[in-house]
């Protein structure tokens, strides 16, 4: 008998809830991270007082992780603010209506209801299979060349993707819209470790194991098949067999950590090639609200920043009493390695300096998150496979999610898919 | 009053009042590694470390060694090597 059913390697997001919903189903499972806590770059730390996320800024609702936590009896513990999201245009915080959103947020945008319906046909008209290689910034390009209405975009897919408009993919933006993604969302009041830790609580309440500052050093694998995992923790080296292995730690570092030899060269190709979304960000911590609105206040005139959030007025528990975090935050041009990241933080220092009066005097945090912890290890429409050509190996997190969901939903998703792969072949 | 730590700073007549000036251990950052993601500074427990525009400070006057950002760093960034 294997000691374990699963080993699980990495537990973020993805690899939590994969575990979770396992272990629920009777495996015995063991989940290994090479960090001091769970949930990876979807969870926080306290520094100060202030809880402060590791990645991710506002938690998608009734859609995957939602479902999720629903499927192990857990409760959700997102707090939404009302309304979800406003747009900055011209001074102004508008409120969507309803109906016809986007008509009249473009309207607004670009103060020509014509060039607003232009844009609309556009969209009625479009086709998944014909703009697999066309670029957002492209497509937009076949209707208008309106600043506003390309700041409404670029504000969209880099609150969204993490990228800028020449890098998002037209195909994926409507896989989203299709998809529905993104209708709600919000905070976890205790922060996005809450999260991380009622997931690792499920696992172990249902028989699995997890284990933090616990470092794999080998996937093992032997004629072709999974045997066992290695890992590290407090120099002690250890070793657990077991029928499948779950990688949560992105598709290069999976090769890594099996030996490429086991794998297609086209897959490892696509592995190694596979484009991360960058993001920048700055959290400012005061002893005010900067803004009155707790939800994504977009900003479509902005240079760099997509989004101004202020978890803290509806999620006064992340701050010491009477405090605040306000987050800035978009993806440098380019979302890729050759950025020049003093100079794409400077523009967003100047976004905030434009939209947070008085923010200077205040201490903040100014992150960039990028290379081996980047916003999205996967940008839209570079997603992988979870299955590997190791049969009892498998991917799950950014790198694999489904098409039309991102980010932690993404992760849910495609751990949700897994587990069902997983609970029909063992 | 003399400072008995040769080397470290002495402020307001007390010596030694600076953390960095009893570290056993140094802390060195891998640039190339690092992504300026500042969890290191987060779990700094005597402010020595800061993230500005994406890079990672270190104010040896004030880090104590104690290594939990190395710990903490999610990309290995962070070493420690001996004074």
């Amino acid at each position: 008998m294997k000691d374990f059913d699963g080993v699980v390697v990495g537990a973020g997001i993805g690899g939590l809830c994969t575990a979770a919903l396992l272990a629920k189903s009777g495996y015995r499972v063991l989940v290994l991270e090479r960090l001091p806590f769970m949930g990876g770059r979807c969870s926080s730390l306290t520094h100060n007082g202030y809880t402060l996320t590791t990645g991710a800024v506002s938690i998608e609702g009734r859609a995957s992780l939602e479902q999720v936590f629903d499927e192990l009896g857990l409760s959700f513990p997102i707090r939404y603010p009302d309304p979800q999201v406003k747009y900055r245009i011209g001074g102004r915080d508008l409120v969507l209506p309803e109906k016809q959103a986007l008509g009249f947020l473009l309207g607004e945008a670009s103060g020509s209801s014509h060039e607003a319906r232009r844009v609309l046909e556009g969209f009625r008209e479009a086709r998944v299979d014909q703009l697999q290689d066309v670029s957002v910034a492209a497509w937009l390009s076949r209707y208008t060349s309106n600043p506003g209405v390309f700041g409404v975009f670029r504000a969209l897919c880099g609150g969204i993707f993490s990228v800028g408009l020449q890098e998002a993919s037209m195909a994926e933006l409507l896989r989203l819209i299709g998809a529905r993604s993104f209708r709600a969302f919000g905070y976890p009041p205790g922060g996005n470790a809450q999260l991380a830790e009622a997931l690792g609580g499920a696992v172990e309440h249902h028989g699995g194991t997890v284990l933090t500052k616990a470092r794999t050093t080998s996937i093992v694998v032997d004629r072709g098949k999974a045997q066992s995992v290695r890992w590290k923790q407090a120099e002690e080296e250890r070793t657990a067999q077991c029928l499948f292995v779950v990688s949560n730690v992105g598709v290069s570092a999976t090769a890594e950590l099996a030996g490429s030899k086991w794998f297609q060269p086209k897959e490892l190709v696509r592995w190694q090639t596979m484009k991360a979304s960058y993001t920048l960000s700055m959290e400012i911590m005061s002893d005010r609200p900067l803004t009155d609105f707790a939800g994504v206040l977009m900003l479509p005139q902005a240079k760099r920043a997509a989004f101004i959030s202020c978890p803290t007025l509806i999620c006064p528990e992340l701050a010491p009493p009477g405090r605040h975090i306000t987050t800035v935050l978009g993806p440098p041009v380019p979302s890729a390695e050759s950025l020049d990241t003093r100079k794409e933080l400077e523009f967003l220092y100047q976004d905030a300096k434009e939209n947070l009066p008085g923010f200077e005097e205040h201490p903040r945090m100014m992150r960039s998150f990028r290379k081996g912890w980047p916003g999205f290890r996967a940008r839209p429409g570079q997603s992988c496979p979870q299955e590997t050509s190791v049969p009892n190996l498998f991917n799950v997190g950014d790198s694999v999610n489904p098409s039309g969901v991102y980010g932690v939903g993404g992760c849910a998703a495609s751990a949700l898919r897994l587990a069902e792969t997983i609970r029909a072949r063992y | 009053m003399c400072n008995p730590f040769p080397g470290s700073v002495v402020v307001g007549g007390f010596s030694n009042d600076l953390s960095g000036s009893w570290s056993m251990e140094r802390l060195v950052v891998d640039g190339q590694v690092c992504v300026g993601c500042g969890q290191c500074a987060m779990v700094c427990t005597v402010d020595a470390l800061a993230t500005q525009w994406g890079e990672i400070a270190v104010d040896e006057d004030l880090c104590v060694g104690c290594g939990v950002c190395v710990e903490y760093c999610p990309v290995d960034a962070l070493g420690l090597e001996a004074t």
